[in-house]
Order: C-alpha cells, then sequence, then structure tokens
C-alpha cells in the first residue's frame, strides 16, 4: 500500500482491490461448503458487499429482508442490480438481475438463478413474512437456517487488503476531523461542524457517513447534534465516521469551545486524564485471547458507568460484531489477531462536560496495533 | 423558518398519526406492532434516532412495541428523543436483536412491557435473522406483517405532515441552491456533495438520507452502463469524477425533516455559464407536457391507471420514464412510499390506486431522445379535496427561465 489516498496511481493501485474480492468471496465459499450450505440469501448491504464487492446507492437506516444476492457454493455470485456500474468485472451481466417493485418479478429472477432452485440447505441472514411466504416458489425444497454466525465468523478477521481500506477509511476521518476542529469555538453551531466534517470528507473523495457526525456539548452524553451554538469553554464531543470502499474509519475525541487564548478548565482536564487512564487499560487489554466482555469490566473497574454507546465494536464493512456495551451482549467473544475494533473510553461528569476518546486498532500477537493517530488536543496540554 | 410559515404543531402531528395507526391495529387480526424499522418508529411515536449506515442501525436499534390498547413503549439508544408525551416509564433501554440470548432477553422485556398476553399475532416490520428464527418462539406468540397495518395508517397525510414535507422539500432545494450556483466544469461530484452537506447543515434539515447523486448521463443508452432491460441506468453513484463543459447531469437528493423525507430531482447542465441548446429545452418543454397532463388530472377519485394512461399518451406513446421507476411514488417518513404508480406492478394495481385527499405525489417522469440524452425532474403536490397543492418551488433553469 502506497500510503492513505483514494485515487489510482499510474503504478498500481493502493488497494489491490481485486485481490480483496477474491479472497474475501473464496473465504465466504470455503466456510459455505464446510457449513454443508448450497447456497446463501443475503440481504444486509454489509454482507452482500463482502460478498461481491459492488458499490450500490449508499441510503440512511436499514432496509426489511430482500435477497439482494445470492451465493452458490459453486462460487457464483448473482447480484440485484439493474445496470453494471459499480458491479466487479467478476460478476458476469447474467448473474446481475434486476430491481424491481414486484415480489413476484424477483421470485422470477431467483427461480432463474442457475443451481439456486435444487439448494436444499439455504443460509440467510434476515427473512420477512413475505417473502418467507414467496421463497418456495423460487426454492420450493430449500431448508432455511440462520447464516449471521457463519457470516460474522468469516468477516471477523481481516486480510492486509481490509486493514489498507480501514487505515484509509480513518485517515480521511481524521482528516475531515481536523478541517473541522479549527471552528469548534464558541458561537457555532453543533449542526455547522457536522456539515462541515461531511464535507470535508466530500472533498477527500468519500461521500458515505458512518453516521451522521455527532458534535455535541455538555453532559449527559448525547449524540446528535442540535441547533445549539457551542458556549464558551463547553466541553465538545466529536464522535464521526465514514465508509471507504464500505470499510469504516471512526475518530472520537472530546474538544473544548474555547475563546482565543482560553484554556480549557482543570475540571474538564481531570476528566481527560480519567478518560485517558481508561483508554490505557483499554488498550493494554485488546490482546488475543481476551474476552470482549472483559474489556467492558474495565469500566466498572475504573469507577465508570458504562455509556449509552456501544464500547468496543468490531470494524469492518460497517459496525460489526463483536459488539459490547451497556446495550449489547457479547456473549463469550473473544479477540483473535486480525481483527480490526473501536474502543471508546468515554467518561463524563455533571456540570463538566463527557470526555470521549475513541481508538481504532488492529488486534495483534501482542499489544494491539494502534491505527488513529489524531491527537488528544486541548485537554492534554 | 419564517413568520409566514404555516402553522406545524408536532404534538398534535404524532397524536393523530398514533389514532390512525391504532385504528388500523384494531380494525386487524394484530394484537400489537413490534417495528423495528428506523422510519416505522418514526411514524408511530416521533422517535428520532441517529441517522446511519445500516449495519450501525440494526447493532444500534430503536424499536417501538405498539399496543392495542395504551401508549406505545420505546426502545432505544436515543432516550432524548423520545416525544415528551411518553411516560418515562414506556422509553427503555434498547433491545439487543443480534443474538439467540439478546432475543430472549428482549422477548422478556416486551413481555414485561406488554402487562398481559396478547389478543393476537405480533404483526413486525422488518426482521434480524435472530428476531426471525427465535422472536416467536421466545415470545411464546405467532409473528405476522405489520405492512398491512402500517401501510393504510400512512395513505394519507394530516396538514402537519405535510407541512414537514414542505420544510423537508424547501431545506433540500436551499442546500441544491448553493450546489447549482457553484457548478462549473473541474469540480468533481464529490465536490457537489460537500457543497450540498455543509449547505444542508445550515438548514433546518434534521438529516440527510441519500449519498447524494450527481449522474452524467450519456448521450444514448448504448454509451450508458449496460441494464438488464436495455433501458437507462439511474441512479449510480457518485465518485471523484470529474465534471466537464457540456455535461448533462441527472441529480437526485433527499433529506429528513423531523422524520418526513424530501425528494429533489432536477437536470443541470455543467458550462460557464450553462446553456440549453434548442433541443434540450424542448425536451424540458415535453417534460412539462406530461408533468401538467398528469396535474389536470390530479384531484380525489382518478386512478393510477388514468395517470399512466394519460402520461403515455403525451409522451407519445411510451411511457415516458425508465422501466425500473414509475410515474408517481408517494413521499413520507419514507422516501419512497405508497401510492405507487406505474411501477412494474401491472395495470390492476395502478388501477387500484384511487387519489384521495392527503395523498402526496411525487411525479418523476423522464424524457428520452436516444442518441441526444433527455431531461429528468421531479415535483411534489399534495391531492387537496378539490384538485392538488405544489410541495415543491425549484426553478428549471438553464432549460426554462420561470420558478
Amino acid at each position: 500500500m502506497s500510503g492513505p489516498g483514494v485515487a489510482a496511481l499510474e503504478y498500481g493501485a493502493r488497494v489491490d482491490f481485486a485481490r480483496l474480492r477474491r479472497e474475501r468471496r473464496a473465504r465466504l465459499v470455503a466456510a459455505l461448503r464446510e457449513a454443508r450450505l448450497d447456497a446463501l440469501l443475503l440481504g444486509r448491504e454489509a454482507n452482500a458487499r463482502y460478498a461481491a464487492g459492488a458499490r450500490r446507492l449508499w441510503t440512511a437506516g436499514g432496509r426489511p429482508f430482500a435477497p439482494g444476492c445470492v451465493v452458490l457454493a459453486s462460487g457464483a455470485v448473482h447480484l440485484m442490480s439493474t445496470w453494471d456500474e459499480g458491479i466487479p468485472e467478476e460478476i458476469a451481466h447474467s448473474e446481475l438481475y434486476g430491481t424491481t417493485w414486484n415480489p413476484a418479478k424477483l421470485i422470477g429472477s431467483l427461480a432463474a438463478i442457475p443451481g439456486l432452485g435444487e439448494a436444499r440447505r439455504i443460509g440467510v441472514d434476515g427473512m420477512s413474512t413475505g417473502f418467507a411466504r414467496l421463497l418456495p416458489g423460487a426454492v420450493p425444497k430449500a431448508e432455511w437456517l440462520d447464516a449471521s454466525e457463519l457470516l460474522a465468523r468469516v468477516r471477523r478477521t481481516k486480510t492486509a487488503d481490509e486493514l489498507a481500506c480501514i487505515r484509509t477509511a480513518v485517515a480521511v476521518a481524521e482528516g475531515a476531523l481536523a478541517e473541522v476542529l479549527p471552528a469548534l469555538a464558541p458561537g457555532v453551531r453543533e449542526r455547522t461542524l457536522a456539515g462541515r466534517f461531511h464535507a470535508a470528507a466530500a472533498r477527500l473523495g468519500v461521500t458515505t457517513p458512518a453516521f451522521e457526525a455527532s458534535f455535541c456539548a455538555g453532559a449527559p452524553l448525547r449524540r446528535i447534534p442540535a441547533e445549539r451554538a457551542l458556549a464558551a469553554g463547553e466541553l465538545v464531543v466529536c464522535d464521526a465516521g465514514v465508509l471507504y470502499a464500505g470499510y469504516e474509519g471512526l475518530v472520537g475525541r472530546s474538544w473544548p469551545a474555547l475563546a482565543p487564548g482560553a484554556r480549557a478548565s482543570a475540571a474538564q482536564r481531570e476528566l481527560f486524564a480519567r478518560a485517558r487512564a481508561l483508554r490505557e487499560a483499554l488498550l493494554d487489554a485488546a490482546r488475543p485471547g481476551a474476552r470482549v466482555a472483559d474489556l467492558c469490566r474495565l469500566y466498572a473497574a475504573a469507577g465508570e458507568p458504562l455509556p449509552a454507546l456501544p464500547v468496543v465494536q468490531g470494524v469492518g464493512l460497517g459496525m460489526e460484531p463483536p459488539v459490547a456495551g451497556a446495550a449489547a451482549d457479547p456473549g463469550e467473544a473473544r479477540l483473535e489477531p486480525g481483527m480490526a475494533l473501536s474502543l471508546v473510553s468515554c467518561v463524563e461528569r455533571s456540570g463538566v462536560g463527557v470526555c470521549l476518546l475513541r481508538e481504532v486498532v488492529i488486534v495483534g500477537s501482542g499489544a494491539p496495533e494502534r491505527v488513529t493517530r489524531i491527537g488528544d488536543g486541548p485537554l492534554s496540554t | 423558518m419564517s413568520a409566514s410559515d404555516p402553522e406545524l404543531d408536532l404534538a398534535r402531528m404524532r397524536r393523530e398519526r398514533g389514532a390512525r395507526l391504532r385504528a388500523e391495529l384494531e380494525r386487524s387480526e394484530l394484537g400489537a406492532l413490534l417495528l423495528l424499522g428506523v422510519n416505522n418508529a418514526r411514524f408511530a411515536t416521533g422517535v428520532h434516532p441517529m441517522h446511519a449506515d445500516a449495519a450501525r442501525v440494526a447493532h444500534e436499534r430503536t424499536a417501538v412495541l405498539f399496543p392495542r390498547g395504551g401508549a406505545p413503549h420505546v426502545f432505544t439508544p436515543f432516550p432524548e428523543t423520545a416525544p415528551p408525551e411518553l411516560a418515562r416509564d414506556h422509553v427503555h433501554a434498547p433491545l439487543w436483536l443480534e443474538s439467540e440470548a439478546g432475543v430472549a432477553a428482549a422477548a422478556r422485556l416486551l413481555r414485561d412491557a406488554l402487562g398481559g398476553g396478547l389478543r393476537g399475532p405480533l404483526g413486525v416490520d422488518e426482521h434480524s435473522p435472530a428476531s426471525w428464527f427465535g422472536l416467536g418462539k421466545a415470545l411464546g406468540v405467532e409473528l405476522a406483517d405489520a405492512a398491512p397495518v402500517l401501510g393504510p395508517a400512512k395513505l394519507t397525510k394530516s396538514a402537519d405532515e405535510l407541512e414537514c414535507i414542505r420544510r423537508a422539500q424547501r431545506a433540500n432545494e436551499a442546500a441544491m441552491q448553493v450546489v447549482q450556483a457553484a457548478l462549473r466544469p473541474g469540480l468533481r461530484q464529490c465536490d457537489l456533495s460537500a457543497l450540498f452537506l455543509e449547505a444542508l447543515f445550515e438548514t433546518e434539515a434534521t438529516g440527510n438520507c441519500i449519498d447524494p447523486i450527481w449522474q452524467v448521463m450519456e448521450p444514448s443508452r448504448a454509451l450508458g452502463p449496460w441494464t438488464t432491460h436495455g433501458d437507462l441506468a439511474f441512479p449510480t453513484c457518485t465518485t471523484d469524477r470529474v465534471l466537464r463543459e457540456g455535461d448533462v447531469i441527472w441529480v437526485d437528493t433527499g433529506i429528513d425533516y423531523r422524520g418526513y423525507a424530501s425528494d429533489f430531482g432536477r437536470t443541470w447542465l455543467v458550462g460557464q455559464p450553462p446553456r440549453a441548446s434548442a433541443r434540450q429545452r424542448d425536451q424540458f418543454r415535453r417534460w412539462r407536457e406530461v408533468v401538467d397532463a398528469v396535474l389536470e388530472r390530479v384531484r380525489p377519485g382518478t386512478t393510477g391507471l388514468e395517470l399512466v394512461r394519460r402520461a403515455t399518451e403525451v409522451a407519445g406513446g411510451r411511457r415516458p420514464w425508465p422501466e425500473h421507476f414509475y410515474l408517481i411514488h408517494g413521499i413520507g417518513t419514507d422516501p419512497a412510499e405508497m401510492p405507487l404508480v406505474g411501477a412494474d406492478l401491472g395495470e390492476a394495481f395502478d388501477e387500484s390506486v384511487v387519489l384521495a385527499p392527503g395523498m402526496v405525489l411525487v411525479l418523476e417522469p423522464a424524457i428520452w431522445d436516444d442518441g441526444q440524452c433527455g431531461y429528468r425532474a421531479e415535483e411534489i403536490v399534495a391531492v387537496t379535496a378539490t384538485g392538488y397543492t405544489r410541495l415543491t418551488s425549484y426553478s428549471y433553469a438553464p432549460f426554462a427561465e420561470d420558478a
């Protein structure tokens, strides 16, 4: 990889996308065969993207299940797309089926996929009442199985090319935040900062967000930027992310809205010191074999309550397992080399603010590699 | 917001929407609704979760339990966005539906919130894999589709909902005005997105809903992307493509205002200054003719099929929109919802669509002269007791001087 960037270079691509797609597909098909599945029917965009590598239109929010991608044990991938723009060259025109408003037509398209009709064991990443009723029309003998564990397992550890995408995404997110931070001053609207973040990322070539950028002042923690203007000295949680080639790049810091010449308050710096200590503990614990649930317990050990956002999450094609926090149960998940994670240290004090420090790391054989490079800002000086 | 704005009463809007949904629920066989789709949760209660990528939404889910009697329950990571009229014991921590254990725990929480048993199946709008395979069993109830209850409740809009859509459209148009004023050769598609997003967050908009589209249209179908149906490809994704003198771009953006979607579509020309040829002005004129001919018939009682036939007749016998699209779609808490007119659902379906006051229609015909490119724009109207009222007011420059 020739450093983070999104343009192609005359001597090669920064990320070998053909290899990226080949390796992902090979992993998926091997897992499918090992599980003795005949096919996968995928509705979640991240799973479809993993299998097919296509760029389809980004929209906010989820959608009800619809079979937008079919993977066969033969290794063939069929994709719902009315055109071939955004579709990798290894997917033939005969492997595309058009979008439709008519579920019966979609069933007809699926029925025409060679080999799918005879499938007996099919893994899915969702289902709906309507498709459960219609799908036997295309696949009469199928038994439907939950493939989410299989998909999570395949996606959990990253190839070198996937890691290159994640590093690029983080570089873009950090770069976009760096462009916004000089404007973070008393009197500026929270929503203005969010707009500037998204605009800066778009100018770096990345127009798809991981979520609406969060620039929220004060305590308790809020995550949706409001119409309100920042007051002098307020501590602002800046938490944002982008999707580059589908891969998530996250950045999160707390920054005080300082008038020229002003400094962060002693109480804010004390809050930062607590957040930094918790961050160090999280980073130290992010080693292979560690239970994800135990990372969450570091909050209790530090005497801090778990915040309302996930404190550990997998970083890949968007947010992915393991996800852990006050509302997310990672079960018995353990860390292994090659996983990319986001770790959040987030502490708050009423009247002082919220200090959030987000680190993207890659789990290695010992201490994790830190992808995050952005500094801690005025709280640390 | 401006002083002359029509009144918007969000509490009344939520109350009236909730009453419509409850009336539909009571007419149905369902015992309660469990709404996991963001737009449906917004519709049912007014909760307003963060706009995010689908993968994040699945892991930080907002859910609404809507019973036959009593107030709904909201389970959300964004409790600060729950409506003020909802008692605090009806606002809960989020459900975790991404694992079997999570679904079992969610079933306990849902049972507690419901109190007694259900008088019928639980209608669910969309599922995580674990909820599809495990929720019915964990709850001991039959699961059914919530769509037959949601659809009719959403179909016609109250005055407050129409005002939300009008404001969404106004914010969207204001941001597009900034982009169009800056448009010139040498900008990349992603630069237009940057201009749009920066401007959008200065308006009253409450979020962006779609990666903005600035598709450069090739003059003929054959020169554009290959398609499964042989018709036009649209919309394709934004990249860092550099815009050039003479490019015809079909733009399409959509934003959110308090849970309601906008939909902006126009054809723009890249140039210094952008100038429309006689042919291009003619394409716009023919687009205008289709829209005017359809609008002439927009009033309660008109069927979708009548509108399709009229549009096709005015366009010279061929349906004036790409085959995978439609002449008209509805808009509300979803960017494309019922009524769909001229989609691939068939003539009988179009005939079953009967216009009624409060329906919102997004007209999006396209005129295409293969080899000479074409014109596409979107026009939004609300059906009234006697006709329609416009919800859009953006100019058609550089194809026409009027607004």
